[in-house]
């Protein structure tokens, strides 16, 4: 049916999935931090994360100022003819990962906290139907499930970590700096920044919300809400398990939120209730991953029909379960992630800096400002 | 579809050469009865003949059943016989002058006449004069207008809508006699040939909304319109899914609100229960009582409608998860005592809930099924007895009865029959997603019906709107209900053309002393 009341997206979607990256972060295994960083993981963490919000401020700007197309679009017509393709199909198996570890990852936190004698096939597999699901459907209603369910979940989550934290003896952040070297400390903050960041999450969203007043600002609320419970949760696990001590556990932050507290009135182990907001932002994300997949298999094979490239997307993720394919892509991802540029700034954010910097502000009628406005602005 | 209208084209042009073939010649009235004579078979078809004392011959036609046959002597016959000049009638002069019905409609094209005979009009026409006059409004006895059967309110009107399409207009205009309400008729089902009218206010409600819904109207091509489900079903944006995209009421009232607020109101004939879109997913929890109380009571009152939606669908399942997957998640002493009490039950915890489920939903059907007094007692003895006699022989735990009454008293204060419905399927879905993965599964369902919502629209507005919107000003009749001073502008969700709602007040008037002075105080 053809859209009767252009509602776009709502503007709330820059505010709340940028959120979708942390979750990413989390089940990820803040752990590697730790083993790259060695005793520096908070100054890492800080260090990381600020880059990635510069970087995805930054690619958002850019953006704003040249492309109301979704990004996968532009890629042949930046990169020519047989270039295009090969960016486009790294950048759908770039999100393919992406979509590849969290439901590992979920999978595997539900099996370790929850459903111990189920097999992993029995709980990935729902969970990947619904994300695939939610991912068939478009954009537009991933934004609007993260706007309705992270406001809900963000606050449990924080509050959580803050009351880990108020529990924590913050003697144990220290030594901030330790025996680590300022090169290992770097390469991890580097770690850190490229992974958040290259989920491009502003810049995917850019085109949908050109009518949106303040995206910027908008999306840098958003970076904040997502750090929030990221940075909360390097705190608590450090505060608690010291920077050597995570590297014992598989989940730290929800150790140290185990630790800290007491028995609940209604919940027994209020951990659980901990858990079970957590397990929706995974979900989200996943089907954030799945679309954006799809989207570049569309682009690399030609394929309309959405149900089949999210569904091809959705088998590629499913390996994910068998033992040896993980480890197979675990080693190529590790590789991926520590190529220099990364193929997301290489083949987009770049040439548009670049391209921004020689020339100005592209055409007006594209940016999504009025000729008038932008006349106003150049007077100014 | 082009196809469809190359065969009525070619249909109508058929009709119109057979009548032509036939009735070529004859006096212009004969066609009229020529054509009014397929009913002639019909034991239900009145035919009358009077002789005019100009000579002239006028013929009466009705359906006996559907018109009030008193109203047709004392209107249009009685007029006629005793009209005493005898110079040669038109029906011009007729209606001008002579018959004393209110509502005369003039057609010239036989097979009109035929459908308006069909409607329930009553047809008079001359034999030697051309055209033919419809009489409308001479109904049979119908069902006045009573109180809602569904949507009781303790404060507000008391009338609700009936089977009679023009009366249900009225109650519509009754409460809003502005000059912009429009009122669009299209004729739907090809046998029913059902009389479906489109309110709208003409200057808010977007148009691109109400040519969408004129133009599903206008597509559906069914045998008979029985009721304004029918026609629900077949203009909804999403058939597949338990949540109604078009909502319906029996209130006059709460369509004139939504037709004031920027929505079309879709009034079939024959039926009482009145459609109006688009629609969302909050407003599914709105009771038309909302804006006549004060804002602060219903704030209270539309959280527990949230809390006991969440507690319909929720409950059989959480326990189920809690008591069956998850024990060790409840209080010690609570889990104690779930244990204790499911002693000596003969069935899992799964079958347990499924069973009594199954039972609720049971009474609830033979309740609403039985005549209304009976019902009511039957619901409440069917609960105990089958409560108490479960429990006693260890079919369900006392605290699974307790579960279960929860859940039926939670269903039964939803404001609307759809969303009661709709969470009583959904509480059963949700119930097998935690059956197989515990409480996982029971958060996965959550995660489902959250990704179903987002993705379902009505008429082009999300489903899920306005909680998922940066505009505030959309908010305040959401989650939270504002006082009624600061609802200045419609809903932007739904774009309307005009968006204030409530002009700022005037300044209060001075107060005047008593001797005439004005007093700024």
């Amino acid at each position: 049916m053809a859209v009767l009341i252009q509602n776009k997206l709502p503007p709330s979607a820059a505010l709340f999935l940028p959120s979708l990256t942390s979750s990413v972060f989390l089940l990820a295994e803040p752990r590697k931090v730790a083993e790259m960083a060695g005793d520096a993981v908070l100054p890492a963490s800080l260090l990381g994360f600020a880059g990635a919000g510069a970087f995805m401020l930054l690619s958002a700007w850019v953006a704003a100022r040249h492309f109301p197309a979704p990004p996968l679009d532009l890629f042949r017509g930046l990169w020519g003819k047989y270039l295009g393709p090969a960016f486009l199909f790294s950048y759908a198996l770039f999100f393919n990962g992406f979509a590849f570890f969290t439901l590992r990852s979920t999978t595997e936190l539900v099996h370790q906290n929850l459903l111990r004698w189920t097999p992993q096939a029995a709980t990935a597999l729902p969970l990947l139907a619904i994300a695939a699901y939610l991912a068939i459907g478009g954009i537009e209603p991933i934004a609007r499930i993260s706007a309705f369910y992270i406001p809900l979940l963000l606050p449990i989550i924080a509050f959580f970590y803050l009351l880990s934290l108020l529990q924590a003896d913050l003697s144990n952040l220290l030594p901030l700096w330790g025996e680590a070297q300022m090169g290992k400390v770097l390469f991890a903050a580097y770690f850190l920044a490229s992974e958040h960041a290259r989920t491009g999450i502003p810049i995917m969203l850019l085109p949908y919300l050109l009518h949106t007043r303040g995206f910027l600002p908008l999306t840098g609320v958003g970076m904040f809400l997502a750090a929030t419970p990221f940075l909360l949760s390097q705190l608590s696990s450090l505060a608690h398990l010291t920077a050597r001590g995570v590297l014992l556990y598989n989940w730290p932050e929800l150790v140290a939120v185990q630790m800290a507290l007491p028995p609940g009135f209604l919940i027994e182990k209020l951990d659980f209730v901990f858990l079970m907001a957590w397990i929706f932002i995974p979900c989200m994300a996943l089907g954030w991953f799945l679309h954006w997949a799809g989207e570049g298999w569309r682009q690399v094979f030609g394929l309309q029909d959405r149900r089949l490239t999210v569904g091809a997307a959705s088998l590629l993720t499913l390996s994910s379960l068998l033992p040896s394919s993980y480890h197979a892509v675990t080693e190529m991802y590790h590789y991926f992630i520590l190529l220099p540029a990364g193929f997301f700034s290489l083949g987009f954010l770049f040439p548009l800096l670049i391209a921004s910097l020689i020339r100005g502000p592209g055409d007006p009628r594209r940016s999504g400002k009025s000729p008038a406005q932008r006349k106003a602005r150049s007077k100014g | 579809m082009d196809q469809r209208i190359r065969e009525l084209g070619a249909e109508i042009r058929q009709r119109v050469e057979r009548v032509k073939i036939t009735l070529q010649g004859s006096p212009p009235g004969r066609r009229y009865l020529q054509e009014l004579k397929r009913l002639q078979g019909d034991t239900d078809a009145v035919f009358r003949s009077l002789r005019l004392p100009s000579g002239q011959t006028a013929h009466v036609v009705y359906l006996d059943g559907m018109v009030n046959a008193d109203e047709v002597e004392e209107r249009l016959i009685k007029p006629l016989l005793l009209w005493a000049p005898k110079k040669k009638a038109d029906l011009k002069l007729l209606r001008e002058k002579v018959l004393t019905a209110a509502d005369l409609e003039e057609v010239a094209f036989p097979p009109d006449l035929l459908t308006g005979v069909l409607e329930g009009k009553t047809a008079l026409f001359l034999e030697d004069a051309p055209g033919a006059l419809l009489a409308e409004h001479f109904g049979p006895a119908q069902r006045k207008v009573e109180k809602p059967a569904i949507e009781f309110s303790i404060r507000g009107p008391r009338d609700a809508f009936t089977e009679t399409l023009s009366w249900n207009l009225a109650l519509i205009r009754r409460r809003i006699r502005d000059p912009a309400l429009r009122v669009r008729t299209l004729q739907v089902g090809e046998r029913s040939k059902t009389t479906v009218c489109l309110v709208y206010l003409e200057n808010v409600a977007p148009p691109q909304v109400v040519q969408e819904i004129e133009k599903r109207i206008r597509r559906v091509r069914v045998d008979a319109i029985l009721d304004s489900g029918y026609l629900e079903q077949l203009i909804e944006d999403h058939w597949w899914s338990p949540f109604p995209t078009v909502n319906g009421s029996e209130r006059p009232d709460a369509v004139a609100a939504g037709i004031l607020e920027g929505r079309v109101a879709i009034v079939p004939d024959n039926t009482s229960y009145v459609l109006i879109a688009p629609v969302t997913f909050d407003g599914m929890f709105h009771s038309p009582e909302d804006s006549y109380e004060r804002w602060l009571p219903v704030n209270l009152i539309r959280w527990i409608r949230f809390i006991a939606a969440f507690l319909a669908i929720a409950t059989p399942s959480l326990y189920l998860a809690l008591t069956a997957y998850n024990p060790g998640l409840l209080p010690r002493r609570l889990a104690l005592k779930a244990a204790t009490a499911r002693e000596g039950v003969v069935f899992p915890v799964a079958i347990e809930v499924f069973l009594i489920q199954i039972s609720l939903e049971i009474i609830k059907e033979a309740g609403f099924r039985t005549p209304s007094p009976i019902g009511q007692i039957f619901g409440v003895v069917g609960g105990l007895v089958l409560g108490e006699i479960g429990v006693r022989a260890g079919i369900f735990s006392e605290l699974m009865v307790i579960v279960i009454a929860i859940t039926a008293l939670a269903s039964f204060s939803l404001p609307t029959f759809p969303l009661a419905t709709t969470v009583r399927l959904l509480g059963f879905a949700l119930l097998l997603f935690t059956t197989v993965l515990g409480l996982y599964g029971f958060l996965l369902g959550l995660f489902l019906l959250g990704v179903h919502l987002s993705s379902l629209s009505s008429f082009g507005v999300p489903y899920l709107t306005p909680y998922t919107l940066l505009p505030f000003s959309d908010w305040k009749d959401s989650l939270l209900k504002l006082p009624l001073t600061l609802f200045r502008k419609r809903p932007t969700f739904l774009q309307p053309q005009d968006q204030v709602m409530q002009k700022p007040r005037p300044p209060a008037p001075l107060r005047e002393d008593r001797s005439g002075r004005a007093d700024s105080k």
